[in-house]
């Protein structure tokens, strides 16, 4: 273990130089902007199957969903896409307003943190009115160029 | 009959109430930058074991430190410490300079570089580096560290 650490603080150091070098093609800005607009669009008012479906297009088939403080486990199933596209399909075109904006993001080693805010409308299945706000932060651990983890921290 | 169902729902209120109870960002901010000096401290050529115990007291007894680039995770305080204390690395200056925070609930995520100059013991030579660093710190409502990410850059 002592070992295990000290060669850990060398690693981290020496080791993230060499495998920056190998990731040099992966367009991280590219990325973050396609991503977040894709997952704007699953929300807009009249939002379709198709703006689903390439909002699932970035993630991995086995894809973990980690929101804080309601669904701590971070588990990635194998049909982890899949149990997405279900619940967000229930949701899907339920806005009649969305506004969102990208407020900052900073990029890692395979793993891109986002800060957004975002304000919707929409009617319940009663007819009913329902409106929030919120502001949070989204962090996305990458694996192949695609979102294997998303981890969400919001009130 | 009423009484014990409005006391019921007052209860029920007050408890979801501290259950959501979180840290604030000022707080958040402050504990953050707190470990980003604790572990600069601990890595200095004039360091103690008070700075490795300070460093280690900001962390939750059932912490988990992950390095998910290396695929090592680390769990025990008293290993961490005494590897800590082992470390035969010479340092000959180290600094650490935070970029950036953004901070979520009950969480930041810190981007900062360091910039040091050591003679690691397995190499024969002195090495000054910089190097930018990304890690996520998660705190639990208490204000200690439960997990901390580091992505690196």
């Amino acid at each position: 273990m002592k070992k295990l650490i000290s060669i850990l603080c060398i690693l981290s150091v020496f080791v993230s130089v060499n495998s920056i070098a190998s990731d040099d093609n992966f367009d991280y800005d590219k990325f973050v902007k396609q991503y977040f607009q894709a997952l704007v669009d699953t929300q807009k008012p009249g939002a379709t199957q198709g703006n689903l479906e390439h909002y699932l297009s970035f993630l991995t088939e086995d894809v973990g969903n980690q929101h804080f403080p309601n669904a701590p486990d971070d588990s990635r199933e194998p049909d982890g896409k899949k149990l997405m596209r279900e619940g967000m399909s229930r949701y899907l075109g339920v806005h009649t307003e969305y506004t969102a904006e990208l407020l900052s993001y900073t990029l890692g080693f395979n793993a891109i943190a986002l800060k957004h805010k975002f304000s919707a409308k929409g009617l319940r299945s009663d007819g009913s009115e329902f409106s929030y706000s919120k502001v949070a932060l989204d962090v996305l651990e990458l694996e192949n160029g695609k979102v294997s983890i998303i981890r969400r921290y919001s009130k | 009959m009423k009484f014990l169902i409005s006391l019921m729902t007052l209860i029920l209120f007050s408890l979801s109430a501290f259950a959501d109870e979180t840290l604030s960002e000022i707080e958040l901010k402050q504990k953050a930058e707190a470990f980003i000096q604790a572990k600069n401290a601990r890595q200095q050529p004039t360091t103690t074991v008070k700075d490795i115990d300070y460093f280690i007291s900001l962390l939750a007894d059932n912490f988990i430190d992950e390095h998910l680039k290396f695929n090592v995770t680390i769990t025990s305080k008293k290993e961490l410490r005494q590897g800590m204390i082992a470390m035969k690395d010479k340092v000959v200056f180290s600094e650490i300079k935070i970029e950036q925070m953004m901070i979520g609930r009950n969480v930041v995520f810190v981007k900062y570089t360091e910039h040091a100059k050591v003679k690691p013991s397995h190499i024969d030579k002195v090495i000054e580096y910089t190097s930018t660093n990304i890690m996520s710190l998660e705190f639990s409502d208490n204000g200690l560290i439960k997990h901390i990410r580091r992505h690196h850059a």
